[in-house]
């Protein structure tokens, strides 16, 4: 029932994503975690949010040089979003995907993903990549974390993100308005 | 006149409305073709940019899979009503989100297309995909309303609205140029068409402006100026031509009328002509009967003068040949009776022809004179009572008394001769006549002579006076010629006088002549009374020893002559055959009295004599001329030519005998003197 629920916008979203659709239906063909599927739509999610993201200049190295997705989470996910980011480019640039550890530095990264399983140093991690250039994305039931930018939800079995515009501006990332458009919440935007 | 006035401005105006009208179509077709060109092109570019931007907008949408937030892009679609639908399709092919206008139809092709813009049932289809960071997210399916048809009936509506309104102007503008420009040329034409029909060159048109037209109207007047002028000098020469016709009519009339003159005149020579024609064929008639008349006259004499030849020749031939046949002497006698009588009757036959033809020639000469009746009845009845007592006829003599008759008195005696010799001789036994003698006028006396005979029918006195018309008496023992009353009628002509006749068949028969009267004339009126033959000596004569020569070329009157004077014992006869011989034997024997044929070869008679008169020895010799020529203007001539007297053949023997015992007297007194 669930996989069906989710059958859906997991297709929709490997539509997106290309061969991610295809291994998504081996998962779910093979078992009934719905945990995989969660993460294939959001691994689509992170590969894509560097589209809608402005870094300040100095930030990026060198046009060329790859575009760093740091992933604090379960090896199935870090796999996930690999397999995800195969092919995929922000701006132009093609995306590494490497997994971060505690305390490990966030230089180079653009984005950091913290998953639940690691949320127990989520406070850290955030307070860590504070003052850097990096979109940092939290997935949290209970509201957006205080220095996250972008918070997963699940919402009637769909993903969805907030968004928190205020460390946005303090780490000097302009998140696009059409990212902003279809986030489910927007914070922090009269600021 | 309507034709050409509603011609010029019909085609005008229709010039005018079409011009209009083209000019009118193919700017708005122009127009209107540029734009709906431009409304296609707009309206393509503008949905297609609306696909775009919608593409733009939802693939966010697309991308973090919210469906959501694609319908509320769709959803800024209402507020451009010419969208019809939208959606938008995932890159699968499956309907993402969808937009449906109010009223409009909610369905979708259930595949997306390739980029393309169409236009299908009146609507504008845009397919276009969505591409995000070179990622194909999706496709945008847009409908919007596409207006050109309404568009164009739009404009159809306002073309049509713009072309009437033009045309109306147009039509407005043409009649009022129609005024500027058609009235003056229509006012020439209807100027012309009053001229023409009215034939008053006097009429001019009115000039309004100085234009075209102004030189057209001015071209107009001085062109009808210059016919009037024309027209004048034409009339007048018209009403010459009418006049010199005029007067060749009258002179025409009057060749007609001379014409019918002259026609009649010409019927009247016709007439004339045809008379004398037939005046003509009377006379050619005439002259034919004339012509018949002389051959049966011809034919007639023959048998008149054979008859008495036969009598004397037949007679003649039995006492020739009284050798062989001896004839006793009283037959002998009688014989020699019928030879004198028929003898008698050919000389009275051979006078009353010479008589006739004298008359018809012209060449008879009567000397006219007044002669006493009496006289003349007297001489009549002594020589016709020996007749009238052989056929014991009774004659009456009127006494004439002193009644005269201005007449020929030898032709009145024979005329009233033959008319008793008529009455006699067709009397019947026992009859009378009776000679009558009237005076109906003071000028005129009527001598009458009636009969008691069987009298004449009416068609027998038509047929009276024709030669040789016996009436029915050519078988009687009467003897007669058939020319008596013809000469009788001629020479009672001749004299002025008539002669006429009244007879009925078995109530005798009333002959008539007419003369003129005159007044006695007592000089010699008896002169020839004394006519009465003296009885002539036949043996015996004068008794004087004398020489006769006797000239003469045919030897049977010279044996005539000699047997006449046989018995003349006293006179010696010489003969010669011609005048040359006679003429010499008479120079000769000098003869007491020559007897001298007329009618000689070598010399004639009248030479001889002239020659003898030329002669001394033998110019007294009495010459005493022996002719056949009876003529009376012959025996005048040879009279005055000198011949002692004048016999003429045949020779009446107690005549000749007569003539010679006178002439040998003559002879025997100038011999003894």
């Amino acid at each position: 029932m669930f996989t069906a629920r989710f059958r859906l916008p997991v297709a929709r979203v490997a539509a997106a994503v290309g061969f991610l659709f295809l291994c998504a239906e081996a998962n779910l063909a093979s078992s009934a975690d719905v945990q995989t599927a969660e993460y294939q739509v959001k691994a689509a999610f992170l590969c894509k949010f560097g589209n809608y993201v402005e870094w300040p200049a100095q930030a990026a190295a060198r046009p060329d040089s790859p575009f760093g997705i740091g992933v604090l989470a379960s090896d199935a996910v870090v796999d996930e979003l690999m397999r995800a980011a195969v092919g995929q480019s922000v701006n132009g640039r093609p995306i590494a995907v490497r997994r971060l550890t505690h305390g490990e530095p966030v230089d180079g990264l653009g984005i950091i993903f913290i998953a639940r399983s690691h949320a127990a140093r989520l406070a850290e991690t955030l307070a860590a990549t504070k003052e850097h250039p990096i979109l940092t994305v939290t997935e949290s039931d209970q509201g957006t974390p205080v220095g996250s930018m972008v918070n997963f939800v699940v919402v009637a079995d769909k993903v969805k993100f907030d968004i928190a515009l205020q460390p946005a501006e303090l780490s000097n990332l302009k998140i696009s308005a059409r990212l902003l458009a279809v986030a489910r919440l927007v914070t922090g935007k009269a600021s | 006149m309507l034709v050409f006035h509603g011609s010029l401005r019909r085609k005008l105006l229709g010039v005018m409305l079409l011009t209009t009208l083209v000019a009118v179509v193919v700017a708005l077709g122009a127009m209107i073709a540029y734009d709906l060109r431009a409304y296609h092109q707009g309206w393509v570019n503008d949905v297609s940019a609306q696909a775009e931007l919608l593409g733009r907008t939802t693939a966010p949408a697309l991308a973090f899979d919210d469906a959501r937030v694609a319908r509320e892009n769709l959803e800024v679609l209402r507020f451009q009503p010419k969208m019809r639908a939208a959606a938008i399709y995932g890159t699968r092919g499956s309907l993402f989100a969808t937009y449906v206008a109010n009223g409009s139809n909610s369905e979708f092709p259930p595949l997306p297309g390739a980029d393309s813009v169409s236009v299908e049932q009146g609507n504008l289809v845009v397919f276009r995909r969505i591409i995000d960071h070179g990622q194909i997210l999706g496709t945008v399916y847009l409908r919007a309303d596409y207006e050109l048809l309404d568009r164009v009936l739009n404009y159809a509506g306002i073309a049509l609205l713009v072309t009437l309104i033009a045309m109306l102007v147009a039509w407005a503008v043409s009649t009022w140029l129609q005024r500027i420009v058609t009235q003056p040329i229509l006012s020439v034409g209807m100027t012309a068409r009053e001229v023409v029909e009215q034939r008053d060159y006097s009429r001019r048109v009115e000039k309004r402006s100085d234009d075209e037209l102004g030189a057209l109207i001015d071209a107009f007047n001085d062109m009808m100026g210059e016919i009037e002028k024309r027209t004048e000098a034409l009339e007048a020469s018209n009403r010459d031509k009418e006049r010199e016709v005029e007067e060749r009519r009258v002179a025409q009339l009057q060749v007609m009328r001379l014409n019918e003159e002259l026609e009649q005149r010409v019927q009247e020579r016709t007439a004339q002509l045809e008379r004398s024609n037939e005046d003509l064929a009377a006379a050619t008639a005439e002259a034919n009967n004339a012509n018949r008349a002389k051959s049966e006259f011809l034919s007639n004499m023959s048998h008149e003068l054979r008859t008495p030849l036969n009598a004397i020749l037949g007679f003649g031939q039995l006492l020739a040949s009284e050798d062989q046949l001896p004839i006793l002497p009283e037959k002998k006698k009688r014989f020699i009776g019928h030879i004198v009588e028929g003898g008698n009757h050919l000389l009275a036959l051979i006078n009353d022809v010479l008589n006739l033809a004298q008359i018809e020639a012209g060449k008879i000469s009567l000397s006219l004179e007044s002669v006493m009746l009496a006289d003349v009845f007297g001489e009549c009845r002594t020589m016709i009572e020996p007749l009238a007592a052989k056929r014991d006829v009774r004659l009456f003599f009127a006494q004439p008394g002193e009644l005269c008759v201005h007449a020929d008195r030898t032709r009145l005696k024979q005329v009233l001769l033959n008319l008793l010799s008529n009455a006699v001789k067709y009397n019947l036994e026992k009859g009378s006549v009776v000679v009558a003698c009237t005076r109906p006028t003071p000028e005129r006396i009527r001598i009458s002579v009636q009969d008691t005979g069987i009298g004449l029918r009416p068609d027998q006195i038509q047929a009276l006076y024709q030669p040789f018309n016996r009436l029915g008496q050519e078988t009687s023992d009467q003897q007669g010629t058939g020319i008596g009353l013809v000469v009788t009628k001629h020479l009672i002509e001749l004299m002025g006088g008539e002669i006429g006749v009244t007879s009925r068949p078995g109530g005798g028969t009333l002959f008539w002549i007419d003369l003129l009267s005159s007044l006695p004339n007592s000089t010699g009126s008896r002169k020839r009374s004394e006519a009465a033959a003296a009885e002539v000596d036949l043996t015996g004569g004068t008794g004087i020893p004398s020489t006769v020569l006797c000239i003469e070329d045919n030897p049977a009157s010279v044996s005539l002559i000699q047997a006449a004077l046989v018995a003349r014992t006293n006179v010696r006869l010489l003969t010669a055959p011609n005048g040359q011989v006679g003429v010499e034997m008479a120079r000769t024997h000098r003869p007491d009295v020559i007897l001298m044929d007329n009618n000689m070869p070598v010399l004639s008679g009248g030479d001889a004599l002239l020659i003898l008169r030329g002669d001394p020895n033998t110019a007294d010799i009495p010459v005493i001329a022996i002719s056949a020529n009876a003529m009376p203007n012959a025996i005048a001539t040879s009279m005055r030519a000198g011949f002692f007297g004048y016999l003429t053949k045949p020779i009446a023997i107690p005549e000749l005998l007569k003539v010679l015992d006178s002439a040998l007297t003559l002879a025997a007194s100038r011999k003894s003197s």
